[in-house]
């Protein structure tokens, strides 16, 4: 995909158009694993590929392009629910983290799971899982505390944990 | 370290692949089409802007200006007038000193005229900010005369007279009475009478003859 630079850099039209091609449904997952639903994913991925190549001259060749365009797709996500927040980063200093299960999630929809988790809990939790970032970094781009964070990400696998044993319990019912 | 839940997860999502609407890349390029004219349409309001902003500060530059130019000019007048007034009366003293010079070479006086520089320090405050010091240098001439006995005419003796009543002489006299030191040197040369001609007039006091009883002159008879 670095192939590709040179000729972005140019604002040929056609490269552009054969970016998109390649990476627009990767990138629309890692949009949709953000926002509740996909037509706010698609906008939010097209935003993100209108900063793609206006930007083009500020990528380095660094790092690997892909993640490159990723990042400015979760960034974009980010601000569009900062813009739409309905939400608020609790810090609870009691708060315990609860015990990982060696649950596998064979007949689990991850998206699903992660759709029905509060906004502030997924954003957190796909931060850390997906992005990987630690809670460092979750807390300066969300600008809450780290332990803000690390409470958000407890609480987000606690209430994953309930819903996947919520699930089974409908399964072995039926 | 991940748990199993974070992993399984996360391979999901990055495994899945969700198709894009149809009109996606057309409603990109429409986007990035829309993006220049828009910051385009910024650009013009932000110049305006700029354009606007330029106006006051122009203004205040421009009256910034006049003011200057306003205060140099006011600056170069109050220095103008005072020199020029300390010149005429420099001029007209020697002019004065002139005649009686002239005067006095056809009476063969001789009179050593000597110069002496003084200093006067004349502060101008020119306004609330800006006061300037200025030393302008004023030459002050004294007359001394010879030991060589002379016989004074009436005509001399006016301009003598005149020379010393002449307000203008006074008048530098009261400046220079202004300083301490000037002061002392000035009471000194009033009474100032010349050893050398005072002995003459002792030795030859027939020569000598008073003018008049009220006048402190004395007539000089060198032929006797």
């Amino acid at each position: 995909m670095e192939d590709l630079v040179p000729q972005l850099k140019k604002q040929d039209r056609r490269i552009q158009k054969e970016l998109f091609e390649r990476v627009s449904s990767k990138m629309l997952g890692v949009c949709r694993s953000y926002t509740g639903d996909l037509h706010h994913a698609e906008d939010c991925m097209l935003k993100a590929f209108v900063k793609v190549f206006k930007n083009i001259e500020s990528y380095e060749s660094k790092g690997s392009f892909e993640g490159w365009i990723r990042r400015i797709m979760v960034n974009e996500c980010l601000d569009f629910l900062k813009l739409n927040k309905s939400f608020v980063y609790r810090e609870d200093s009691d708060w315990e983290e609860e015990m990982d299960f060696e649950q596998d999630l064979i007949g689990f929809d991850a998206q699903d799971l992660l759709d029905r988790l509060p906004e502030n809990y997924r954003v957190v939790f796909n931060l850390f899982v997906l992005e990987e970032y630690s809670h460092k970094e979750i807390a300066e781009s969300l600008k809450i505390s780290e332990s803000a964070s690390r409470t958000q990400f407890a609480r987000a696998k606690k209430k994953m944990k309930e819903l996947i044993f919520q699930q089974k319990n409908i399964a072995n019912e039926n | 370290m991940k748990t199993n839940l974070e992993k399984n997860i996360k391979e999901q999502i990055e495994r899945r692949k969700l198709e894009v609407s149809d009109n996606a890349w057309d409603k990109l390029t429409q986007m990035m089409d829309e993006k220049p004219s828009s910051e385009k349409g910024r650009g013009g309001e932000s110049s305006f802007a700029k354009r606007k902003l330029w106006i006051p500060v122009s203004v205040a530059a421009s009256i910034l200006f006049f003011f200057t130019i306003y205060l140099l000019n006011s600056n170069e007048n109050e220095e103008s007038i005072h020199p020029t007034n300390q010149n005429t009366e420099i001029v007209t003293n020697q002019t004065t000193v002139e005649e009686l010079n002239e005067n006095t070479t056809s009476e063969t006086m001789e009179i050593v005229e000597t110069k002496k520089e003084v200093f006067i320090h004349q502060k101008t405050e020119l306004n609330t900010e800006k006061t300037n010091s200025k030393e302008i240098l004023v030459k002050s001439e004294e007359r001394k005369v010879s030991p060589k006995p002379v016989e004074l005419s009436p005509i001399l003796e006016q301009i003598i007279e005149n020379t010393m009543e002449n307000p203008k002489m006074k008048e530098q006299k009261t400046e220079l009475a202004l300083q301490p030191k000037l002061d002392s040197e000035s009471n000194q040369k009033k009474n100032y009478v010349d050893p050398e001609m005072l002995l003459y007039s002792i030795e030859n006091n027939q020569a000598v003859k008073q003018n008049n009883s009220d006048s402190r002159m004395v007539i000089i008879d060198f032929n006797k």
